[in-house]
């Protein structure tokens, strides 16, 4: 098949039908809806499943079913509604269940609003719900790289037994661009037979039991040691990032998601002007990449995060930076999305002072 | 250009009806003193016309009748009583952007009395690069999911087949085929192709069909 015109949701749903889900769970919330509407369509044809739950807190609770069966599943949902599912999310890290989680994020906090946001940025990457666990968090930048992301993050969570979070956004969601679907890469990961998956007695030997609960404190703390160890090799393996004309950068900005979009539109009237600037993308939101911030802390003068929050993924650009450098923030939010110029302005200002 | 005073456009997301709808309106207003664009986009809650309603206002003073601005990102189906009066009013010349395919065009129920009483043209507008919409049979499908929700008849199509920004000459090409086939099983006429202008002045000078060059209007926020 050539290239088609996708909206972002829709892309979502088939980009996780090639990856082989068969299970999408979901309760509707705007921006994303489009997903449950296109898997409802999809998702019968290629012998899968679409349900809609009566809430996020039963669809999340879905997703630990049919994960804990070995199936590879979907859920999608936006800020206020991810929000709701916290508690099923933790449960499945505890019982180290594979998942794929989308957050479509909008303004908040509370129901905030339906337009685009990027303020659940420390929910997705400290974990959001209860106890010590981390997903790995991946922001793609178009609807390609959600497509692309997909089967990686499907790869992610089989390798590790643990739930992966598509941090996306409404603009994202809703957007359209061509994409490819048919040549997505297939990982080389050596992923690991599902031999504690509940399928029944018949398909294995001896009890497989998938629980969160354990009420002996040494076996508890024993437990979250082995899931600190795999969250350690998480952090060393699945960073990912792109730099983008970092190499004589003055300044550097920091940005993912429909942010980055707009600060690669902005380096270029940066240019036009002769204010040399970069950006970092950080792909993996947790771990959040440290290299392309040592490649560049000699070099650069400033750094600034731009995100659609009050400032949130500035924290991991400071701890990144370590003080080497002045880190700067430029945000909007509520469903504001930052405009070029009105970076570029926040750019000389910087320049200027550091001159 | 022939046109009625009621005209509705129509098609599934990404077909670009938002786009031809602005451009429509716009290319109404250069020969008639009243033009009323209608946002009646009840399913997408990006990319909708009514967010050029300042800029069509005052640019070429085309009236965008749409929710009323407090309740415009309220998430919920809120139509304006104000389009009953662009609809009555035979003063009015009226372009009414129906969003959402088949369940978007419920909206437009509700009005199809106005419609009955006077000749209208509701142009089918065909992205062939669009996952449900790639085919003669899949198009069919789907105008008639419209007709029977909106409870109005298709009058015309337009070849709108593109890619967002990557649209060669060839997917219009591509599209015309299609959409050819559309218009000989169904009786249906081709009112014209529409597409940027970069795009259609590259097109072969045989081509059988008028053209309709359009400005873009929906920008991601980086364009």
């Amino acid at each position: 098949m050539a290239r088609i015109l996708m909206k972002g949701n829709e892309a979502l749903g088939e980009a996780a039908i090639k990856a082989g889900a068969k299970f999408y769970f979901g309760y509707p919330i705007t921006p994303q809806n489009e997903v449950s509407a296109y898997m409802a369509e999809r998702l019968p044809e290629v012998g899968g499943v679409f349900l809609q739950a009566e809430s996020e807190v039963s669809a999340i609770n879905m997703v630990y079913g049919a994960g804990g069966a070995g199936a590879r599943v979907l859920i999608t949902s936006s800020s206020p509604g991810i929000s709701l599912m916290q508690e099923g999310i933790s449960y499945i890290a505890g019982a180290e269940i594979p998942a794929v989680i989308v957050n479509v994020m909008r303004g908040g906090p509370g129901l905030g609003g339906i337009q685009p946001g990027q303020a659940d940025y420390f929910q997705a990457t400290r974990g959001g719900g209860h106890g010590d666990y981390f997903m790995v968090v991946l922001a793609p930048e178009s609807i390609q790289e959600m497509v692309d992301i997909m089967q990686e993050a499907f790869d992610i969570a089989d390798q590790y037994r643990n739930p992966v979070m598509i941090l996306a956004d409404g603009m994202m969601g809703q957007m359209m661009e061509a994409v490819d679907l048919d040549n997505v890469e297939k990982s080389d990961r050596n992923l690991p037979p599902k031999t504690w998956a509940t399928t029944g007695m018949a398909h294995h030997q001896g009890k497989n039991i998938i629980n969160s609960l354990e009420l002996d404190p040494a076996k508890l703390e024993k437990h979250n040691l082995d899931l600190k160890k795999k969250y350690d090799e998480m952090a060393k393996n699945e960073v990912k990032y792109e730099m983008y004309k970092c190499d004589d950068a003055d300044i550097i900005a920091v940005a993912y998601g429909t942010t980055a979009r707009i600060v690669k539109n902005t380096i270029d009237m940066a240019s036009r002007e002769g204010i040399k600037m970069g950006l970092i993308r950080p792909i993996s939101l947790w771990p959040f990449p440290q290299e392309p911030f040592d490649r560049t802390a000699d070099r650069a003068k400033a750094y600034i995060s731009v995100e659609m929050s009050m400032g949130q993924m500035v924290e991991d650009v400071r701890l990144a930076v370590n003080g080497r450098k002045p880190v700067h923030f430029y945000g909007r939010t509520g469903g504001m999305i930052p405009e070029p110029k009105d970076i570029l302005a926040e750019i000389k200002n910087i320049l200027g002072g550091v001159k | 250009m022939n046109y009625k005073r009621l005209t509705v456009i129509t098609g599934y997301f990404g077909s670009g009806k938002t786009e031809i709808s602005i451009n429509y309106a716009i290319q109404l207003k250069k020969t008639e003193d009243k033009v009323a664009l209608v946002d009646l986009d009840i399913v997408n809650p990006y990319f909708r016309s009514r967010e050029q309603r300042e800029f069509l206002r005052k640019d070429y003073g085309i009236k965008v009748v749409c929710t009323e601005e407090e309740y415009m990102n309220a998430d919920i189906p809120a139509l304006s009583p104000e389009i009953y009066g662009v609809l009555q009013d035979k003063n009015w010349n009226t372009v009414v952007d129906l969003g959402g395919d088949d369940v978007g065009a419920t909206a437009l129920g509700m009005f199809s009395k106005y419609f009955r009483d006077e000749s209208y043209e509701m142009i089918f507008v065909v992205n062939i690069n669009r996952p449900f919409t790639s085919t003669k049979d899949g198009i069919i499908r789907r105008i008639k999911a419209i007709e029977r929700s909106s409870r109005l008849n298709v009058t015309h199509l337009v070849n709108n087949t593109h890619l967002s920004y990557e649209t060669t000459v060839d997917d219009v090409l591509k599209g015309q085929m299609v959409t050819d086939e559309v218009s000989r099983e169904t009786g249906l006429p081709i009112k014209f192709i529409s597409g940027r202008r970069d795009i259609l002045e590259k097109l072969p000078e045989d081509i059988e069909a008028d053209l309709f060059p359009i400005d873009l209007f929906m920008k991601p926020p980086w364009r």
